[in-house]
């Protein structure tokens, strides 16, 4: 895929260009009211060329074949085109396009209207791929019959109505954007609410989303280039404050947490509080799922005894929310290899603020007797028990419970990787599947590393999650084989691409639910 | 050692069986639906059941004594016999109860019972208060049945609904138990496409029964009864109506699939069903309040549904847990894992409201309720009621209270 | 050397054909494509039998996989390399003894807990599956997944375990009546102290009860080799082992006389297992109406089979989930009897389920079957030619009369024509009783 050095200039002065030449008359306005969903670009190069610009050139570790795959693809696809994509785009739709759907007997219909550059090559191109066109003086008018197209001049003729006064927030010419009617989608006999089929896990994570998406007249997707690229989802309706805002506790208001250390592979972090859907599981959960909760809790306040109550003692008493991190596994030198398992796993820290010290009590307790329950559990399976020993360090201080030695025949099984530890310090709880991953992150709380942030976020670090891909590489290779029916070499290649691709960029999810509005943004961006 | 040399044995006259009363010389073969089977199904409250908040003897002094906060469950309880209630949440079955249509069994247990819900669960499940999971024959006493019913031929004389695996109750030895979650899963599945009937069809009449009585005549009996069967079912299961609304519960579902392969007649005479989450050891009374009408709902339409289809005559339930709970609650209004417990059993016109000894809180081991009916004589009840010998399952005589008439 | 185990010579009027090559290496391995198949006819009995045993077959990085497998160390993956490896069949005999005697010495993971420790143990059949018996037998006596799985950890000086000693002769080495329970309990002492550490064999020397034992007429401070090695050269064993690899290998029901020749090839053999079975397999007797198509397929041979005789690839794990609801988990057979086999393999719902799982297969909805069933019969034109190259692919092309007839009717029939419709036919044709049959 080639890119020059001047493209991103090109692409401002273009966006410039167009900004100041916008048409009076958004592609939309020519939909008919029918429409309940509807893909528009107002300026489809401006759009080709950040998109361009955010995926960037070819990853430079990709395999060969891959790579001798990709120049095949993209071959094929300017053969089929009979031009390059950019000069497609400025002959089909240089004026923008908007596709919408409109219900019909079997799902949905496609109704098209563009401003091409060349109405003729555009009227040929509909044609080539089995659809119909009309042109229509600056606009060509397609669908999958001249009915649909007649519908589609009359919006014409008639002016513009319903889509051309649709409230568009934000609007970038050089995005692709979805606005979609979900009032009326609802309304659809085929459309079900989403919240009453969430279970418990799916309510405690996505209530809140589902609720806004249940109660919003409309969505508004875009897809934009540039720096990044960028999936951004906005509902113009949230989950109605009430008991879902005691969900997510913080809500809009920016929180801190640990800065993720260096190295992380990602995090985690949610903005939900489990003491409040366990406070009232009736207002959350369906009846059944409600009784599953209460079965969890009648075992749960037994394991420190009567006097403490899961809910009301612990989880009160830890403050939300909490942040998971992933870190990657410990290096390892050639003399501890053989007693280390030959699958390195990530480790992780699950993170919580407290500001009761009666939690630590807890806490202390439960962990001493869970390392009793699962050493039983270990014996009974003839398995060595996991040694559970004070930890006092620099930063904090609790558990951490190793493995036996091992004493082989081969490398030992995976969870001699671990030694599950809790820790305690500077106002927060660590509980690590390692040693180091837990003083990892107390280490960041004593350096007061912190960050901000509003919402939910999940964000993965390409290269170094590429780094633990390729760390297992032989296990991950051979999985493929036993659970894809691959042969080798497509495994590898699968991995190789794997890790060509992760080490090339970084993902970032954030999503905010407030009482009146809810986004989610995806950002996929280029590591240099 | 004597029992492999027993179950050797049966499975060399099993395979000495010659093939022929399977093959039938076209008449209805060997395990084709019949209507008038007698069917089992077993509905196994996972975790412990208290059996004194199920079947509650509401006049005892002691009762309240033991259970000071837990004891507030008689309030609303539905008076079955003198003096015994049934939770609150059970009103439905204990007006089966009033009409010969359900019976508490008090006191089930074993001698030496266990606390443990693995051990006590493979107890109940082989029926043998002596088992040790070992290699040894592992099998459960309902896989035991299921080996007689299908006397070496080639049915599906049991199911396991709505689990991932076979239940060690179901294990047998030389029948397959399938399990399944939705009617679908024991259709004669094809290679989709528009003449998928067709390939149904076609699929069904592809094996004759015509080919000896060799390994080949064996395998073409099997395939073609199966695929005879399977499409039997379906075409049963297709034409199942129900004007029963049953509650939108994993149990109303596993139940319903039960009672629509009752009511097709298809020939499945043994079912297994769990409810699970009665571990309550803190805040029992709502959870187990809750739990409980799930219970009741389920069990009302499945019989409703069974009557509805004149298949409720033939159909019993045993409904049981693997322990009861202890007698005295403990500090945080739960109860303890226990020992012996009530088990109820359902079906229609049944000699009486109540069997076995009421329970005597004077009287306790260890904090328990003493086991006053060995669990083996309730099995042996039911085993008659099938016309199963309980000799050969059980591996002894046990003659039970005789719940049905 | 005995008639019955004589070396068979082809003949005009019963050469070596298909139906020869596709009956050797569905006994003596999981099938093979329909190319090799004809490859081999070409080439020779003995080509055919250099295929199914080939004289070196060590593959390159074989341990390096088993340690990426056992890095997981779970049990589903260490079944599903097994079933890879019957599927991939670089030593399609090899792979087909050790899955024999791991019916054999049953061990079940349900108890050993360990699929690493099983994964050994399965390495041990590879590796000696096919040398001399009683080195075979001796390795077991210390295999760490035995010995757990038989409770010998308990067996003390002064509190023996039984359980290792009674299955060793009832089981493994002499079967039933060719021992007394003095023998048992005598033999019980010898093991004693044969434990299991971190994994491995352990000998306690202290919990070891090395006084006078007579075991099977031996008599002094017998161990726990010696009372193997009584074991295995009393008189009752060559006729015990000769009749288990008969029905394995033969017929279900082998005769005496049978049971006699093989139990005397395979002491002039020296106890060599690999020897006696290499014997057999060229054999009159193996060659013979009495062996083809007489035993029912076992899971494995089914789900292995149906992918190997169509020439293709499949998800290995898909399989042995798959065998695992027909009734054939490796890794968890049901009691230390093993299997129990033929019938018993096949019920009604074993072949519904059978049949559904290649339904599914074949409309590629499970198990990345490639090449796909749909395009295996596209060549073929019209349901003569179709129904042909069915039979070709899946059953030797031949079958019984009414079993053609039927398919031919279902070939023309509405059912195989439309999308899928090839699809449908290789299904159907699986589920023919003659394809039940090993």
């Amino acid at each position: 895929m080639p890119t020059s050095s001047s493209r991103p200039l090109l692409v401002v002065a273009f966006l410039v260009g167009v900004a100041a030449s916008l048409p009076a008359q958004a592609p939309r306005a020519a939909l008919p009211d029918e429409v309940l969903v509807v893909v528009e670009v107002t300026d489809p190069g401006a759009a080709w060329s950040a998109v361009l610009q955010a995926v960037g050139p070819v990853p430079p570790d990709l395999p060969e074949s891959v790579r001798a795959l990709l120049g095949v693809g993209l071959t094929t696809v300017r053969l089929w085109l009979g031009a390059s994509p950019a000069e497609r785009i400025e002959q089909w739709a240089r004026g923008g396009v908007a596709l919408g759907y409109a219900p019909a007997e079997h799902g949905f219909e496609p109704l098209l209207a563009m401003r091409p550059g060349d109405p003729a090559a555009a009227v040929a191109f509909v044609e080539r791929i089995g659809g119909k066109a009309r042109i229509e003086g600056e606009w060509v008018l397609a669908g999958k019959s001249l009915a649909a197209c007649e519908r589609l001049r009359r919006r014409l003729v008639d002016g513009p109505a319903r889509w051309a006064a649709w409230p568009v927030a934000e609007a970038s010419p050089a995005a692709v954007r979805v606005l979609a009617d979900l009032q009326r989608l609802r309304a659809l006999p085929t459309s079900r609410p989403l919240l009453p089929g969430l279970d418990g896990g799916g309510r405690f994570l996505f209530g809140p989303l589902a609720v806004a998406i249940d109660a919003s007249e409309r969505a508004q997707l875009e897809l934009v280039g540039g720096d990044a690229l960028q999936l951004r989802a906005r509902l113009f309706a949230g989950h109605g404050g009430d008991h879902w805002s005691r969900l997510s506790p913080t809500g809009g208001q920016a929180r801190s947490m640990l800065a993720p250390p260096t190295g992380a592979l990602g995090m985690v972090a949610l903005d939900r509080s489990l003491h409040a859907l366990f406070a009232d599981l009736q207002a959350f959960l369906r009846e059944s799922d409600v009784l599953a909760a209460q079965g969890f809790l009648s075992i749960a306040d037994q394991i420190d005894g009567a006097a403490t109550s899961f809910v009301d003692d612990l989880l009160r008493g830890l403050k939300q929310p909490w942040t998971l991190y992933l870190l990657p596994a410990a290096a390892i030198d050639a003399e501890q290899e053989p007693t280390a398992p030959r699958l390195r796993l990530p480790g992780f820290a699950l993170v919580a603020p407290i500001d009761d010290p009666e939690v630590e009590t807890i806490l202390r307790r439960m962990a001493q007797l869970f390392v009793v329950i699962a050493n039983a559990e270990r014996a009974q399976a003839g398995k060595k028990p996991f040694v559970l020993r004070p930890e006092r360090g620099e930063h904090g201080s609790g558990f951490v419970a190793e493995p036996t030695p091992w004493r082989g025949p081969g490398q030992p099984p995976v969870e001699y990787g671990l030694s599950p530890t809790l820790l305690f310090g500077h106002g927060h709880v660590v509980l690590g599947s390692t040693r180091a991953a837990a003083t990892a992150l107390l280490a960041q709380a004593a350096a007061g590393a912190t960050a901000t942030l509003v919402g939910d976020r999940v964000t993965l670090h390409g290269p170094t999650l590429a780094a633990a891909a390729l760390q297992n590489r032989g296990p991950l290779v051979v999985a493929r084989m036993l659970d894809e029916g691959e042969t080798r070499s497509v495994a590898e290649r699968f991995w190789d691409t794997f890790v060509a691709v992760a080490a090339a960029i970084s993902v970032e999810l954030t999503s905010q639910v407030a009482a009146d509005a809810a986004e989610i943004t995806v950002t996929v961006r280029r590591q240099s | 050692m004597n029992r492999r040399f027993d179950r050797r044995t049966f499975l060399r006259s099993a395979l000495a069986l010659p093939a022929a009363p399977l093959l039938g010389h076209g008449s209805r073969c060997h395990w084709a639906p019949r209507g008038d089977d007698r069917v089992l199904l077993v509905l196994e409250l996972a975790g412990g059941n208290d059996g004194l908040a199920t079947v509650i003897p509401v006049d005892d002094p002691a009762y309240a004594k033991a259970r000071p906060a837990l004891s507030a469950v008689r309030r609303g309880s539905h008076a079955i016999v003198d003096g015994l209630a049934l939770h609150p949440s059970l009103a439905r079955l204990a007006l089966r109860c009033g009409n010969g249509g359900a019976a508490a069994v008090l006191g089930v247990g074993m001698e030496k019972p266990d606390r443990s819900h693995f051990r006590s669960r493979d107890l109940w499940h082989t029926g043998d208060p002596t088992f040790v999971r070992r290699q040894h024959d592992t099998t459960g006493w309902l896989g035991r049945a299921a080996d007689v019913l299908a006397a070496g031929g080639a049915g599906m004389p049991a199911a396991s609904i709505g689990a991932l695996e076979v239940p060690l109750l179901l294990s047998a030895r030389s029948v397959t138990v399938p399990t399944f979650e939705r009617a679908e899963d024991f259709a004669l599945g094809v290679v989709p496409g528009v003449a998928a009937s067709e390939r149904q069809a076609g699929l069904a009449a592809l094996v004759g029964e015509r080919l000896g009585d060799g390994p080949l005549g064996y395998a073409a009996a099997t395939a073609a009864a199966a695929a005879k069967t399977a499409m039997e079912l379906e075409q049963a299961l297709r034409g199942y109506r129900s004007e029963v609304t049953y509650p939108d519960t994993a149990l109303g579902r596993d139940l319903q699939l039960a009672a629509r392969m009752v009511i097709a007649g298809f020939g499945t005479r043994l079912f297994h069903v769990v409810h699970g989450g009665f571990d309550t050891h803190a805040r029992q009374l709502p959870t187990h309040a809750g739990l409980l009408a799930q219970v009741d709902a389920a069990l009302a339409a499945f019989w409703q549904d069974l009557s509805a289809h004149a298949a409720a005559g033939r159909t019993a339930v045993l409904v049981f847990s693997e322990f009861g709970r202890r007698v005295a609650e403990n500090a945080s209004q739960g109860t303890d894992h226990g020992a012996a417990a009530p088990v109820f059993v359902l079906g229609e016109g049944l000699r009486g409201v109540v069997f076995g000894e009421r329970p005597d809180l004077g009287d306790l081991e260890d904090g328990d309720v003493k086991a006053t009916t060995d669990y083996r004589l309730v099995f042996g009840e039911l085993l008659r009621w099938l016309g199963v010998d309980g000799k050969s399952v059980l591996g002894g005589e046990f003659a039970g209270p005789h719940v049905f008439a | 050397m005995n008639e019955l185990l004589a070396p068979w010579q082809p003949t005009r009027d019963d050469p070596f054909d298909l139906q020869k090559v596709g009956h050797l290496f569905r006994r003596a391995g999981f099938g093979t494509s329909l190319r090799h198949r004809q490859e081999l006819v070409r080439e020779g009995l003995d080509a055919a039998l250099a295929a199914v045993d080939p004289p070196s077959a060590s593959v390159p990085g074989a341990d390096a996989m088993l340690g990426d497998v056992l890095a997981f160390g779970d049990r589903a993956r260490v079944t599903a390399h097994r079933v890879w490896l019957a599927l991939e069949s670089a030593h399609p005999l090899r792979e087909k003894v050790s899955i024999f005697w791991h019916g054999h010495f049953a061990t079940s993971d349900a108890k050993v807990q360990d699929p690493r420790v099983m994964a050994g143990q399965l390495a041990t059949f590879d590796r000696l599956g096919l040398l001399r018996f009683d080195e075979l037998a001796q390795a077991m006596a210390r295999d760490p997944a035995l010995l757990v799985w038989l409770d010998n950890q308990l067996n003390k000086k002064g509190a023996p375990n039984e359980n290792f000693a009674r299955e060793l002769f009832e089981l493994f080495t002499l079967g039933r009546g060719a021992y007394t329970e003095q023998d048992i309990r005598e033999a019980a002492r010898a093991f004693s102290g044969w434990h299991v550490r971190d994994g491995q064999f352990f000998f306690a020397r202290f919990l070891h009860d090395d006084g006078d034992k007579q075991v099977l007429g031996r008599r002094g401070a017998l161990t726990g080799d010696d009372v193997v090695a009584a074991a295995v050269t009393q008189p009752a064993s060559a006729p015990f082992l000769a009749a288990k690899w008969l029905r394995a290998f033969v017929h279900p029901e082998p005769t005496s006389a049978e049971i006699e020749a093989m139990a005397a090839c395979y002491l002039a053999n020296e106890r060599h297992v690999g020897a006696t079975l290499r014997t057999l397999l060229r054999s009159r007797l193996f060659f013979s109406p009495r062996a083809y198509r007489t035993k029912i397929k076992s899971p494995a041979e089914f789900a292995i089979g149906t992918v190997r005789l169509l020439g293709a690839r499949a998800v290995a794990a898909d399989l042995a989930r798959a065998m695992a609801t027909f009734g054939e988990a490796w890794l968890m057979p049901p009691t230390v009897e093993g299997w129990h086999g033929e019938r018993a393999w096949l019920s009604g719902a074993s072949w519904l389920l059978r049949s559904n799982w290649a339904a599914e297969l074949f409309a590629g909805q499970r198990g990345k079957l490639q090449p796909t069933a749909a395009s295996l019969l596209e060549r073929f034109r019209g349901p003569e030619d179709k129904v042909k190259a069915a039979l070709l692919l899946l059953l030797d092309g031949e079958c019984s009369d009414e079993s053609r007839a039927r398919l031919l009717a279902f070939a023309r029939s509405p059912a195989a024509q439309g999308a899928g419709g090839d699809a449908a036919l290789l299904h159907a044709t699986v589920g023919l009783p003659e394809y039940q049959l090993s």
